[in-house]
Parts: structure tokens; C-alpha cells; sequence
């Protein structure tokens, strides 16, 4: 494990605050689109709220001063209590408006939550498997979904925000009664928390980056702890005590780092505070002095004793709202990040289109396809995993892949698939170019069952009908493909035998066995009307005579397709009409099963260390 | 393999409002267990500055009179200045010690977090794998994970709650000295609001309850979209599309019952907002005649006014802590729900010791192990996996267990690691019953290699220590682990050798390939010096060189330990000393490769189905 830093906010270090604030706009820009009508709503409301404050002072002040002046006399009692019944109905007006905020809150939340989550999905999956394959990519999709959370809090924090500024306004407005100076003693003894703020977000965020990396590696190790993929094993090499040392080793650390930063922000903090305070201080003297010389009323005085409060904290609410925005903007920086990523910047994308109209592909190829002195390395790597191959699939054959393990064949099999593009020389279908086609209608055209297939926690007729997912509904062709896959048999058995919830995620998910996976993987593939069929190791799990079910049909099951495999076992191997070997990324056999067996070559070395104990 | 349904009023059931409640002493326990000091620290601060601001509200009061007295006769300041100074010491002392209050809160949450964390992971640690093969249990152990931060949190929001509470029934002391039956009007308006909101909250909880599986759902459709593993499929097949739509499917349903419940529960604080406004306004009134009338002074009435506003804000402020006290404790109630479970209390367990002292298992195997009638079936399941299985494994031999896909082999494998008692018949080791000896003990002499083995994200070093995790320092043994079981050569040619981080998750991580991996698993199980080695298909992924090489390995490295291996290929089953044909959960055939080949029987049936192909 290396102790080196990991920082994925590395360009984001030297982000000046004007830099991170000119997001801002967009986050606002974000928010109002996915619902302009409630973002307004809500702000407005912020509006009245504001106002209602200052007038319930005004109208205590009117009351408190009738009452002064009338104490004694006889007493004209709408006049005074007009002005206090107003004050009621002012109340009531106000809590209306709080139910009616929660409303739009959530209305605004779900909006938006839809809103980023949409647009992340839809990103995700328009991206390159080179994005998915690269961890410093992968992260950024990861972290920017954790970060979402961010967006809603800037949310509630700009119409918090705006709210406070209303209500800045509103009591500034009273203080200037007592002295238009006033307003501006307030600013200078509360404004310079500002800068305050300001860093303490900065130091924060910049703490969570310094941590960011060991957090994962120890947050993997604490995931290893309750994931059911690894408990067996975590279990039978007693790993709890070592993953659980390590965390806590970790934890120590965070703590200290966090006590630290909080002491110092604390030390900072206390001569703001007093400054703050004090300017309050001047203003109340101030107004009792004025008072005591007649000339403020009792009623001026109660109410410029709520004004300057009120004002300390909606300035303190302003400042300090601003840096959590500030603080949020930061971390939502990898959020819209993730959505500007262009894919084509990832390092292994796949080449942009080379022609206007992209090639359909033929209906039904004529030639085949042809690694033409194929080259490939994965991005960010130096070795090579395929040299100079080259290799025809004449349509319509079988082709089988053998090669030790780490020779380059899981890597053939994606660029055959055109998951990547060849790093130097071309694939050719029917003589033209891979990246001349159309790519949705060539993924449409491959079907591929891979080494490590996936297991989708859904029903089983969804399980297979996701291989073409026009016909998902379509029950007949999902039977139909089952048994061709040799699924058919297994599905039967279960409890709601095509309607039954497979793995582990649902309480009511029944969980199949490894072969039986593999065999449920391989139907998936035969829903699809692909007329290349790429198989990575279709049979490592199945059992004997299932694979020999597959290899007797298998001639039948793929008329008309051309099918490229690759297996450990030769006995599967032997379904095809073609075999390649491949040698440290090179192609160094090929030819039929008699061919190779007669050439003494590695083929015959490989077969034979399996062949010779079947005799 | 549950089929159990999906129930979400048993979720209800057992969380009413009143055993939420009881959870609260709890919590508070266990923050006491965390730290005596910090809890202290913070019941005092949270005593005090709740006293502040009723104490400044008062102290104004007394400003207001002595300006009021002294009108027109000029300001006594040797007066006024003690409430207006105590006033200002109480604001600075009131910033000060919430800044300490911050810092404690933070370190409380991070040492709670600490704290429970441990006792999680220490708990997943014990329990049988049978939990983690329970969807129910595996989801409860998932959501006490992820809502370890609400518990973080609990304490600083009881904290919160009871302070406001203090506060406000300090306000509603300061407006009952007015009248006594003030205070009788404002309980008596102010309290229907808390039971209303109690009635809120759990209807809320009802419809998150009865959404738990819709948000599953959608998490679900999420995780497809994002996932690493599940990239490469989702592109072939096109599955974008499907699962994005089924995503913003759930998600309505979700978002549009919360608006249907919200509009509801609007037109409730309505009333009963104006309920609390009506009363608090009716005390107001009879301030304003009371001090027209001369019978109370101006600055009481003043007192009145603020302490309505601050009624108003505290309620406000209760609410949506007692909110936040629900809903954490509701989240938290996972975690405790977690810690009380009785080992034993799931269907599948492993039974309790039968004797008072387990006998150790012993260093060696000195017989063998001897399965009798063995039958089993997994919990919550009627399906007998395995019936009536008996054979025996003499001390030293390499034993394969060969049968078609879903016989039962892996089940075998988890009874003979133990993760499992059989439910009927016995296994014993050297002629004593498994459950007799020391779990801890058994589970250190035997080692297992499983289908789905774990590739961790760690140095390829690691990697192989973990198999032994009191030597992962000790480069010398690795280096030998994986020279005996021939990783070597694949660790030679990582590019910082050992040292290589392999796996996706870290930026600087090499992947292996799929038979690269297999064997670093296999070499991990090489480190142990266990006298029992299981391998679940562990030459699935092999290329028949290695696979031949391997045995040769096992069989010299392990002469006097005993190896049970799981293979679909017969090159490798023909090794073995002794041959297991288990069929629909039987044991059928025991014996050679020549004995079983001669008795023509299944095994023969599917090896020479296999073997006829190597011809």
C-alpha cells in the first residue's frame, strides 16, 4: 500500500474563491431550470417572511407607545388594541407561510434530485468502458454522486440566504431611526468574519481532500468487513481483527486532525465574536442615552433593542450562510465536473466518427473480420498486450481463442466488441473499417457472454431478456432462448419459475448456483439477433454434461452467426472450426484442431496436458 | 434461498413511538460509555446557554422600566449599567462556550462513531454465515452500516431538544408570572401541536416504510447503471435505456406520494398553527390591558412581546429537533436491533457447543474426516440440498468432488469449512463430532479456496498474506507461498513486483486477468499451514499448463495434508486419490478413477462425455 496522497482534487487546489463563487450561477442556473416556478415561490415567500419580521417589530413598537402614553387615562381601547390585532393576524400569515415552505421545499428537493440524477445516468452510461476501467475516472462518477447531497443544502442555503439579506434590509431600515450611522458600525464590527468564514471553509474542504485517500483504502477494508462477497473468506483467514485495526488506525488519525483544526478556528473565532458583539453594545447605549433625553419613545426603544439583534444575526446568517455555499460550491465542482466530462478526453476512448453518415452494417456479412496488425495497450499503461496481430474470421466460422493465462485473449475479445480501438493498425468488417460504422448498430449486431457476466438482481425472464431489449416482454422468445442456453430445465424448478426474483438484493430472491448463473448468462445471449456472438470461458462452470448439451447444439444454435470463444477446456474448444492461439499478445497458430495437433506446437502442448489424462 | 415475502408492517411493528423512546437512554449510555467528560461538558453547557437568553429577555425588561422611570429625568447610568453590562458579559460568555460546545460535539460524534463502529463490525464479525445469506439480516446489517451517522448524530440533537425545551419553559415562566393562567393558555394551545406532530411523524414513517422496497428498487437501477462490474454489459446490450426508465418510474411513485401525504399534513399545521399564534396572541392582549390599566409596568410589557417571539421560534425550532430526534433514533434503532442478536436466533445457526470445554482441533489430522448421513437444507428453505451423504476423507488424500451443476458440491464445501451445521447426520474429524471441537480452533486447520473468491484491491503481497494474517509481514514466507504455488512468475512481471497495488479501486492498481486472479487466490490458500485445504473449482479459470502444473504443486507441497477440491474438468478430478459423485444431493459413487470408471456408472457417463472430445 503506498503512503503517497492521493489528491483527486489536485486542480481544484489552486482555485481561487472567485474561481469556486462563479459556479455559483450555475449551481442557481441548475436549480431554477429543474423548477423555475418554486425556486421563485420560494424566494418571494423568503420575501414576505422578511417583511413580516420587521412589521411585527413596527406594530409592538405602535402598541407598547399607545399603552406609555395612555396610562391612566381613560382608555380608547380599539385604538389600542387595533394595532395588536393586527400583529396577531400578521402571526398566523406567518405560519401559513412556514407549512407552505415545507411543501415547496420538497418540491424543489425532488425536483432537483431527479433532475442530477438523470443527468449523471445518462452521462454514465454515454461514457466509454476506458472511463469505467480507469480508476481516476471511475472516482470522480462515484464522488460526484455522493455529492449530490450537496446540491440540495445549496439550495436551502441560497433561499436561506436570500431570505436573510430581506431581512438585513428590513431591520437596517429601522436601526437608521436611531442614527444613520448606525447601519455602517453594525457592518464594520461584524463583517470582518467574513474573511473568517471564508477560510475556515477552505481548511475544511481542504482536510477532507488530504483525507480522501486513506479514507477509501480503509473504507475498503471496513467494506470487506459486512459484505456478504467476501465474509467467507474474511472468515476462514480470521482477517476482522487486522481490516478493524487499520480502520481504527485511520479514525485516530481523523479525529486528531479534526479536534486540531476545530481549536484553531475556535482561537480565531472569540475576537470576532467580541468585536461583533460590541458594536451591538455601542448601538444599545446609544439608544437608552437617546431615550433618557426624550428623545426616542419607549416603543422606539423596545424595537431598535429587536432591530440590532435581529440584525446581528441575519448579518451572521448572511456571512456564514455564504461560506457554507462556498463550502458546498466546492464540493459540487466534481458534480459538474462529471457532467462536462467530455468522453472522448478519457485516455483509451473510443475514436470519434470518421465519416458524415456512419456504415450500417451488412445484414448479413459477407467476408468476415480481420485484425489487421493490431496493436494495444490499456491507457495509462506502457506494456503491450497485443503486438502486431493479425487475423481473419472468415463470417460464418467458429473460431476458438486458446493462450495461457494473461496472454491478450479477454483483451482481443474487447476490441473485437469495440470496446477500445486498436492503439496502432485496424479492424476490418467486410473489408471496411470498425470505425466507420455506425457503433449502436454494431454493439446491436454483437452479443458478448463474458467471463465475469453479470448478475442482475431482477426476475428471471428479465435476466435473459435484457439481451435484447425490444423483446423483454416477449415471453416466448425468453423461453425460447432458455432453452437454447440450457436454462430452461433450471428455471422450471423455481419457485415462480420465469417470474422469480434472482440474487440476494430482495427478500424474496432465490440465488442459483455458479453453473447455473453461467448457464441463465448464456441464454441471455441467444435472445439476441447479433450476428457475431463473442463467448469469454461460456463453460468454466457448467458441468459436463451440460457443456456437452452445448456442444452438440452448438452448430445448429449459431447457423449463420459468426462465433468467436475463448476456453480453458478443450473439449469445449473442439466446437469450434478455427483455432487461434495466442502467445504473449501475438498470434502464433492458427488453423483447424488436426492442423495444429500436426504442427507440434504450443496448441498440441496445451491440448496434450489435458488430453493425456482423459485416456 | 428465502422465498419468504416482503413484509413492511413487521418493519412498523416493531418501532412504535414508545420503543423508539426507550432507545433514547440507551444512546445516551452509550455516548456516557464513549466519554464521561465529553457528555458532562456538554449537559452542562446545554444547561446553561439555554438560561441565557430567557435571562437577556428579562434583563431588558429591567433596562425598559429604568428608562421608562427615568424619562425626561435624565439616565441613572451607575444604574442601568449592571443589567446592560450583564447582559453583554452573558453574549460574550454565551459565544464562548459555544465554541466549545461545537468542538465537544464533534469530537463526541467522532468518538461515538468510533465506538459504534466497533461494536458493528465486531458483532458481523461473530455471526454465522447464515446471516449474511439471509436477505433480511444482510439488509439490517447494510442499513445499521450506512445509519451509524444518525446515531453520531442523536446525541447532539437530544442535546438540542432538551435545551430548547428548557428555554422555552423558561419564556413561558417569564409570561406566567403576568397571570397564572397565562401559562395554562399556552400549554393548552402550544401542546396539541406536539401531539399532532408525533401523529405526523409516524405517518411519515408509515409511507417511508411502505416505500422502503420502492427505494431499493431504485438503488437498485442506480447501482446497474454506475457499476464497474456492470459496464461492459450494459453497453453490448444497450440496457441504458430500460433501466434509466424504470429508475424515473420508481422515483414518481415515490415523489408523488410524499406530495399527496405533505398536502395533508399542510392543511393540520394550518390549524394548528394559528391554534398557538391564537394563544399566545390572547396573553399578549391581556399584557397590553394590564400595563394600560397601570397594573403591570411598561417593561414587562415589553417582556411579553419578546417572549412571544421567542415562543413562537423555539416551538418552531422543537419541532423540527423532535423531528430529528425521531427520525435518528428511528435509524439508529437498526444498529441496536443489530447488537441484540442472538447468534443463535437465525434459522441455520451453528449450534451451541455441546460440551462445556470444546476440545481444540488438533494440529493434524491424524485418521480423517467422516461424513455420516449428512443432510441439509438452507434456512428458511424446504428443499433438501444435500440427503443421506456419507464418505470418507482419509488424513492425507486428495479427494474430488465431481457432480452436475446445483448437486450440492459448494453446500458440501460450507458444511466441511463448518460455516453450516449439518441438519441431519454428523461429521467428525479424527472421530469426534465438528461441533465438539473449538469453532475458533477448527476453522484455523482448514483453509478454502472458494468459486467466488475475493480480489482484494490491495499490494499483490497482501494479497497472498491475507491467508495468513499473522505473517502479512513476513515477505520471506510470501515469496515462498508464491513460488510453491507458481504466482511468482506472475508477480515477477507487475511493475513494482509484491509491492504492486492490484484491482481497479486504487489509481495506481494493475488488474490481472481472470486466471491470474484465480491463481493469486490459490497462492493465498498456500500461505496456511492448514492440514485441510478446500478448493472450490479452483482451475476453472487455469490454461491447462497451469492446471496440469498445479496439481503437481498441491500434491508436493501438501504430502500429509488433506485437499478437497470441486472440478467440472476431468483432468484435474482424475488426479485425485478418491473420487465423490454426488448427485441431487446424494453420494453415489466413491472410489478411484479406475473403480469408478469401471463401475460405468455417472462418473463414467460424464467423464467419458467430456473425454470423448480429447480423442
Amino acid at each position: 500500500m503506498s503512503s503517497r496522497i492521493f489528491n483527486p482534487f489536485e486542480e481544484l487546489k489552486t482555485k481561487s474563491i472567485l474561481e469556486t463563487l462563479s459556479l455559483l450561477p450555475r449551481v442557481l442556473g441548475f436549480v431554477f431550470r429543474a423548477s423555475p416556478f418554486y425556486f421563485l415561490l420560494s424566494n418571494v415567500i423568503g420575501l414576505v417572511q422578511a417583511g413580516v419580521s420587521a412589521l411585527l417589530l413596527i406594530m409592538a413598537k405602535i402598541v407598547i407607545d399607545r399603552v406609555a402614553d395612555n396610562i391612566g387615562t381613560e382608555l380608547d381601547w380599539l385604538f389600542l388594541l387595533a394595532p395588536m390585532f393586527l400583529l396577531i393576524g400578521i402571526r398566523i400569515l406567518q405560519s401559513l407561510l412556514g407549512s407552505a415552505e415545507g411543501l415547496i421545499s420538497f418540491l424543489i428537493q425532488e425536483k432537483v434530485h431527479n433532475e442530477a440524477h438523470s443527468k449523471l445516468l445518462y452521462k454514465a452510461t454515454s461514457l466509454d468502458l476506458a472511463f469505467y476501467e480507469a480508476p481516476k475516472f471511475y472516482d470522480r462518477l462515484y464522488q460526484s454522486q455522493r455529492h449530490i447531497g450537496h446540491l440540495y443544502s445549496t439550495i436551502f442555503q441560497v433561499i436561506y440566504f436570500v431570505t436573510q439579506v430581506f431581512t438585513l434590509t428590513a431591520m437596517i431600515g429601522i436601526l437608521s431611526i436611531l442614527h444613520p450611522m448606525a447601519v455602517v458600525l453594525l457592518f464594520v464590527t461584524i463583517s470582518p468574519r467574513i474573511f473568517f468564514e471564508g477560510y475556515s471553509a477552505r481548511r475544511r474542504f481542504d482536510l477532507d481532500v488530504e483525507l480522501t485517500r486513506n479514507f477509501r483504502i480503509t473504507d475498503y477494508f471496513r467494506s470487506l468487513l459486512v459484505k456478504r462477497e467476501s465474509i467467507k473468506e474474511v472468515k476462514v483467514f480470521k482477517l476482522s481483527e487486522y481490516f478493524i485495526e487499520k480502520f481504527f488506525q485511520f479514525r485516530e488519525l481523523v479525529i486528531k486532525a479534526l479536534l486540531n483544526l476545530n481549536l484553531h478556528f475556535f482561537r480565531i473565532e472569540v475576537p470576532f465574536d467580541i468585536l461583533a458583539l460590541s458594536g451591538i453594545g455601542v448601538l444599545w447605549v446609544y439608544a437608552i442615552y437617546r431615550a433618557g433625553i426624550g428623545e426616542l419613545t419607549i416603543g422606539d426603544l423596545f424595537m431598535i433593542f429587536g432591530a440590532a439583534q435581529s440584525c446581528r444575526w441575519a448579518i451572521e446568517s448572511v456571512l456564514r450562510g455564504g461560506g457554507q455555499i462556498f463550502e458546498n460550491s466546492l464540493f459540487l465542482t466534481r458534480f459538474f465536473e462529471m457532467l462536462d466530462l467530455d468522453p472522448r478526453t478519457v485516455e483509451g476512448a473510443l475514436e470519434p466518427k470518421r465519416v458524415e453518415t456512419p456504415r450500417k452494417l451488412p445484414r448479413l456479412m459477407g467476408e468476415g473480420i480481420e485484425f489487421r496488425n493490431v496493436s494495444f495497450r490499456y491507457p495509462g499503461t506502457t506494456d503491450w498486450i497485443l503486438k502486431d496481430v493479425s487475423l481473419v474470421i472468415p463470417a460464418g466460422t467458429k473460431l476458438a481463442i486458446v493462450g495461457e493465462n494473461g496472454a491478450g485473449k479477454t483483451t482481443l475479445m474487447k476490441l473485437l466488441a469495440r470496446f477500445y480501438d486498436p492503439v496502432k493498425g485496424s479492424l476490418l468488417l467486410d473489408g471496411c473499417d470498425y470505425r466507420d460504422y455506425d457503433l449502436e448498430h454494431m454493439r446491436h449486431n454483437i452479443t458478448v457472454v463474458f467471463q465475469d457476466f453479470a448478475r442482475y438482481d431482477i426476475s428471471v425472464s428479465d435476466n435473459i431478456g435484457v439481451g435484447q431489449v425490444e423483446y423483454i416482454q416477449d415471453l416466448d422468445r425468453i423461453e425460447a432462448s432458455a432453452r437454447k442456453g440450457g436454462s430452461h430445465e433450471t428455471v422450471i424448478g423455481l419457485p415462480s419459475k420465469y417470474d422469480t426474483i434472482l440474487g440476494r438484493t430482495f427478500d424474496e430472491g432465490v440465488d442459483l448456483s455458479g453453473g447455473e448463473w453461467q448457464n441463465l448468462a448464456i441464454s441471455r445471449a441467444f435472445m439476441s439477433e447479433a450476428q457475431i456472438f463473442i463467448l469469454d470461458e461460456p463453460t468454466a462452470a457448467l458441468d459436463a454434461f451440460k457443456e456437452a448439451e452445448i456442444y452438440r447444439r452448438f452448430a445448429e444454435l449459431t447457423e449463420n452467426r459468426t462465433v468467436v470463444l475463448v476456453s480453458h477446456r478443450f473439449s469445449t474448444v473442439r466446437m469450434a472450426d478455427l483455432i487461434a492461439v495466442v502467445e504473449d499478445g501475438r498470434v502464433s497458430e492458427y488453423g483447424t484442431h488436426d492442423e495444429l495437433l500436426a504442427l507440434n506446437g504450443k496448441y498440441q502442448q496445451m491440448f496434450e496436458a489435458q488430453a493425456e489424462r482423459y485416456r | 434461498m428465502s422465498s419468504e415475502p416482503y413484509d413492511p408492517s413487521e418493519l412498523l411493528r416493531i418501532r412504535t413511538i414508545r420503543e423508539l423512546a426507550s432507545l433514547i437512554p440507551r444512546v445516551l449510555k452509550l455516548c456516557w460509555q464513549v466519554s464521561p467528560l465529553l457528555i458532562s461538558v456538554l449537559a452542562v453547557i446545554g444547561l446553561v446557554t439555554a438560561l441565557v437568553d430567557p435571562a437577556v429577555v428579562f434583563l431588558t425588561k429591567v433596562i425598559v422600566d429604568m428608562v421608562h422611570d427615568s424619562q425626561g429625568l435624565g439616565i441613572q447610568w451607575s444604574m442601568i449599567s449592571v443589567p446592560l453590562g450583564i447582559i453583554f458579559c452573558l453574549w460574550i460568555g454565551n459565544g464562548l462556550v459555544e465554541g466549545v460546545n461545537w468542538i465537544v460535539q464533534e469530537l463526541l460524534g467522532e468518538r461515538t462513531y468510533n465506538t459504534t463502529n466497533r461494536q458493528l463490525l465486531k458483532k458481523a464479525g461473530k455471526l454465522d454465515l447464515a446471516f449474511f445469506e439471509a436477505p433480511k439480516f444482510y439488509d439490517q446489517l447494510k442499513q445499521a452500516d450506512e445509519q451509524q451517522w444518525s446515531l453520531q448524530g442523536l446525541p447532539m440533537t437530544l442535546f438540542t431538544f432538551f435545551q430548547q425545551l428548557l428555554s422555552l419553559g423558561a419564556m413561558v415562566g417569564l409570561l406566567a408570572t403576568l397571570h397564572p393562567l397565562a401559562f395554562l393558555i399556552l400549554v393548552a394551545t402550544v401542546l396539541p401541536r406536539f401531539f399532532l406532530e408525533g401523529h405526523m411523524t409516524r405517518l411519515r414513517f408509515k409511507l417511508n416504510t411502505e416505500l422502503t422496497r420502492n427505494m431499493r428498487q431504485t438503488n437498485y437501477m442506480q447501482t446497474i447503471l454506475t457499476e464497474r462490474e456492470k459496464a461492459k454489459e450494459v453497453r453490448i446490450f444497450g440496457l441504458g435505456g430500460v433501466f434509466f426508465e424504470r429508475f424515473l418510474k420508481f422515483r414518481s411513485e415515490y415523489v408523488s406520494a410524499h406530495i399527496r401525504q405533505m398536502l395533508r399534513f399542510m392543511g393540520y399545521n394550518l390549524s394548528l398553527g394559528a391554534l398557538t399564534t391564537l394563544g399566545i396572541g390572547a396573553v399578549s392582549v391581556y399584557a397590553v390591558i394590564q400595563a394600560a390599566r397601570g397594573e403591570i409596568s411598561i417593561g414587562s410589557l415589553t417582556l411579553v412581546f419578546t417572549a412571544a417571539e421567542r415562543i413562537v421560534s423555539l416551538i418552531v425550532g422543537l419541532i423540527s429537533s423532535l423531528n430529528q430526534v425521531y427520525r435518528s433514533s428511528l435509524e439508529s434503532s437498526r444498529f441496536f436491533e443489530l447488537l441484540d442478536i442472538e447468534s443463535r436466533s437465525i434459522e441455520g445457526a451453528l449450534q451451541p457447543p455441546r460440551r462445556s470445554k470444546p476440545i481444540p482441533a488438533p494440529q493434524r489430522i491424524s485418521t480423517g474426516i467422516e461424513l455420516s448421513s449428512v443432510s441439509f437444507s438452507y434456512p428458511a428453505t424446504d428443499v433438501e440440498v444435500l440427503k443421506d451423504v456419507s464418505f470418507f476423507l482419509p488424513a492425507g488424500s486428495k479427494v474430488a468432488i465431481v457432480g452436475e451443476n446445483g448437486a450440492g458440491k459448494t453446500t458440501l464445501v460450507k458444511l466441511l469449512a463448518r460455516f453450516y451445521d449439518p441438519v441431519g447426520g454428523e461429521i467428525k474429524l479424527d472421530h469426534t463430532d465438528y461441533r465438539d471441537y473449538d469453532l475458533a480452533s477448527l476453522r484455523d486447520r482448514v483453509s478454502v479456496v472458494f468459486q467466488d473468491f475475493v480480489k482484494y484491491d490491495i499490494s499483490a503481497s497482501e494479497n497472498i498474506g491475507l491467508g495468513s494474517i499473522e505473517s502479512i509481514g513476513d515477505r520471506a514466507k510470501i515469496a515462498e507461498a508464491a513460488r510453491n504455488s507458481g504466482v511468482d512468475e506472475i508477480v515477477s512481471r507487475l511493475p513494482n513486483g509484491y509491492d504492486t497495488v492490484l484491482g481497479k479501486t486504487m489509481d495506481e492498481g494493475v488488474d490481472l486477468s481472470g486466471g491470474e486472479w484465480q491463481h493469486i487466490a490459490i497462492a493465498r490458500a498456500f500461505m496456511s499451514e492448514s492440514p485441510l485445504l478446500i478448493l472450490d473449482e479452483p482451475t476453472a479459470a487455469l490454461d491447462s499448463l497451469r492446471e496440469r502444473e498445479l496439481y503437481e504443486r498441491i500434491s508436493k507441497l501438501a504430502a500429509d495434508r488433506t485437499v478437497v477440491f470441486i472440478s467440472h474438468r476431468f483432468s484435474t478430478v482424475r488426479m485425485a486419490d478418491l473420487i465423490v459423485v454426488i448427485d441431487d444431493g446424494k453420494s453415489i459413487e466413491v472410489g478411484s478413477h479406475q473403480e469408478l470408471l469401471r463401475r460405468e456408472g455417472k462418473y463414467f457417463r460424464m467423464f467419458e462425455t467430456q473425454a470423448s472430445r480429447y480423442r
